[in-house]
């Protein structure tokens, strides 16, 4: 494989079989290993953030959010603005990768400032190879500002 | 004021001003009537005296025994008529002439008797010519005064006729003009006022009709039109409660048509995603039949997988929003062959164009209205050879639409089902026949009831199927 810094992503997914496919998909790239999953908006704020569970974690942000929508506790937009509204975190890439193919979910994300929208593909080969792509073009091959790294 | 008490009271008014007038007019017309009537009568005075004389001088010259006698039934008949205008007349300055003419009348009579006598006597030899002379003389004298009492009499009661024409004539214009002027009046009023009120109903309703549902029409005053932009407020407040209900319902169902979207797909990717990584896994422990049931399971997965897709796309052309221009029908004719190049491979197909004219619409829905119903076309005569698809447009002659067609030589259908073919879902042929979701036909329904034209269809077992759709020329929002 090509010399590359691996940066983490962090995968937003309630849905346990969603989740093993991002998985599954995302370690055929060798990038399984580089995943921190959580399965509500309020773990990845705290993820984020470094408080709750994750107060004290080791490292810096992740390089790359894969964001789904639909989410217990606190839903995806609201992560989403909350992420793109703080000085510190607005630099990191986040993807959002939903089933909805809803309008008004594509337009209110990029108004929020989303750097991607995804509508997860049905079929398990068109699937494997979007999730796969974005890991790939987001984790490895984007170059994202200083503050990131 | 209510209109028709306006209307009724101009009616009254006329009729008040007739019922006033007219006994006036026919008192007038008597009095005119009898003024003719006197005037008359002193005409015929006149007349008989200017006889009279005519015969005395005769009586004179020849000294007949007839004229005197027609002289006497002149008299007689003078008489009768100054005893006629006794009776009639009775103003003041009619009756001292007429006591002047009948004076006058009296000393003529009395004088010419005295003559007639004294012609007698002279001619037995005893006259008096020196007398004849004088009362001759007399005569003359009286009954040319006889005369021009007459003639002022004549004038006095020529004068109260044209007197009494002239107010007929001034009174039958003053009535005319007082009518026309009340009607005129009135009318203008009325006129002025519904006028007025009809703007104000007629701008409210515009209002209200380029889609301001919150517009309410005055309601001023009692009348009729107040009634009636009362009606249509209370006509405007239901549109509007039913226009909330449906948005209620429509907002209802796009929450369902969202949840679908989101929810049904998630589960369908897992069991499509699993069963291709089973497939993955070593499956050479399972059986054949195994083998065929992971398959018929991806089958049925990838299947609903479309319905949902189509359910989904027929749900969203519903809410786009449309963006109608002019469109080239040709254009959009060779947009969706091109689209349908993967169905057209391999076939002998003659395409048939007809007179594919500008129609006025949103390009992209008329193009999946097209690519629709182009595809049923070749979906449906694949086994024909060559295959034949006609597409024309033509202007309706009844309405102001264009209305286009498309037409194959494929199966066809029987006009038993023809109310089914433009449903959601509906179809006439299995899956194992010919494949489809049933969503393609009632699409092209949707987009073309949203562009306000209709949509039909002619067609027979085995004898291929047109499909038609209409457009108007100016563009319907709906």
């Amino acid at each position: 494989m090509m010399e590359v810094k691996l940066k983490r992503i962090l995968l937003v997914e309630d849905s346990a079989n969603d989740a093993e496919l991002t998985l599954k998909a995302l370690g055929r790239k060798g990038l399984a290993n580089e995943v921190e999953w959580v399965k509500d908006g309020q773990q990845a704020l705290d993820f984020v953030n470094h408080q709750g569970v994750y107060t004290g974690r080791s490292g810096n942000n992740p390089g790359l959010i894969l964001l789904d929508l639909k989410l217990p506790k606190v839903d995806g937009l609201e992560v989403l603005r909350i992420i793109k509204a703080t000085e510190s975190l607005k630099s990191i890439p986040v993807v959002v990768l939903t089933s909805s193919r809803e309008e008004r979910d594509l337009t209110e994300s990029y108004q929020i400032g989303v750097n991607a929208y995804v509508v997860k593909p049905v079929d398990f080969h068109s699937f494997m190879d979007a999730v796969a792509e974005l890991g790939i073009f987001w984790a490895l091959i984007n170059e994202p500002p200083a503050a990131c790294r | 004021m209510r209109i028709a008490t306006r209307l009724a009271l101009s009616s009254y008014i006329s009729l008040g001003v007739l019922s006033l007038f007219i006994p006036v007019l026919i008192w007038l017309f008597t009095l005119y009537g009898l003024s003719i009537r006197q005037n008359l009568l002193a005409d015929q005075i006149v007349a008989a005296i200017f006889e009279r004389t005519v015969l005395r001088d005769q009586y004179l010259i020849y000294g007949a025994e007839r004229i005197k006698q027609q002289w006497l039934n002149k008299t007689a008949v003078l008489e009768s008529l100054l005893d006629l205008a006794n009776e009639r007349f009775k103003e003041k300055g009619e009756r001292d002439a007429l006591i002047r003419i009948r004076n006058s009348f009296n000393a003529t009579r009395g004088t010419f008797l005295q003559i007639v006598k004294l012609k007698e006597e002279s001619k037995s030899g005893a006259g008096n010519d020196e007398l004849e002379q004088r009362l001759i003389s007399q005569n003359i004298l009286l009954a040319s005064a006889l005369y021009s009492e007459a003639a002022q009499l004549d004038e006095l009661t020529g004068k109260v006729a044209n007197s009494n024409y002239n107010k007929t004539v001034l009174l039958s214009s003053i009535f005319v003009a007082v009518l026309v002027l009340t009607t005129v009046l009135n009318s203008m009023l009325v006129n002025r006022l519904l006028r007025r009120r009809l703007a104000s109903i007629q701008a409210g309703i515009a209002i209200i009709a380029e889609g301001d549902l919150e517009h309410r029409i005055p309601c001023r005053g009692d009348d009729e039109l107040a009634e009636l932009s009362l009606m249509l407020n209370t006509m405007t407040d239901k549109v509007r409660m039913y226009m909330n209900r449906l948005e209620a319902a429509n907002n209802e169902l796009e929450a369902f048509s969202y949840s679908i979207s989101h929810d049904l797909r998630a589960p369908l990717r897992h069991v499509n995603g699993f069963i291709e990584l089973l497939r993955e896994e070593d499956t050479s422990s399972l059986n054949e039949t195994s083998r065929r049931y992971l398959q018929v399971i991806a089958d049925a997965a990838k299947k609903m997988g479309t319905l949902i897709d189509d359910l989904l796309s027929f749900s969203r052309m519903g809410r786009t929003e449309m963006m109608q221009t002019s469109v080239s029908m040709w254009k959009l004719v060779a947009e969706a062959r091109n689209e349908l190049q993967n169905e057209m491979e391999g076939k002998t197909i003659i395409w048939e164009t007809d007179n594919l004219a500008e129609v006025y619409g949103d390009p992209a829905m008329l193009r999946q209205v097209l690519v629709n119903l182009m595809g049923n076309a070749l979906k449906y005569s694949r086994d024909r050879n060559p295959i034949r698809i006609t597409i024309s447009c033509r202007q309706s002659i009844t309405s102001d639409e264009t209305i286009c067609s498309v037409a194959d030589n494929g199966v066809g259908f029987d006009m038993r089902y023809l109310d089914k073919l433009f449903g959601l879902f509906q179809r006439l042929h299995t899956v194992e026949e010919f494949e489809g979701t049933g969503v393609g036909l009632a699409n092209v329904r949707r987009i073309i009831q949203r562009h306000g034209g209709r949509t039909w269809a002619e067609g027979a077992v085995n004898e291929g199927a047109t499909f038609y759709f209409s457009l108007p020329n100016r563009g319907e929002q709906t």
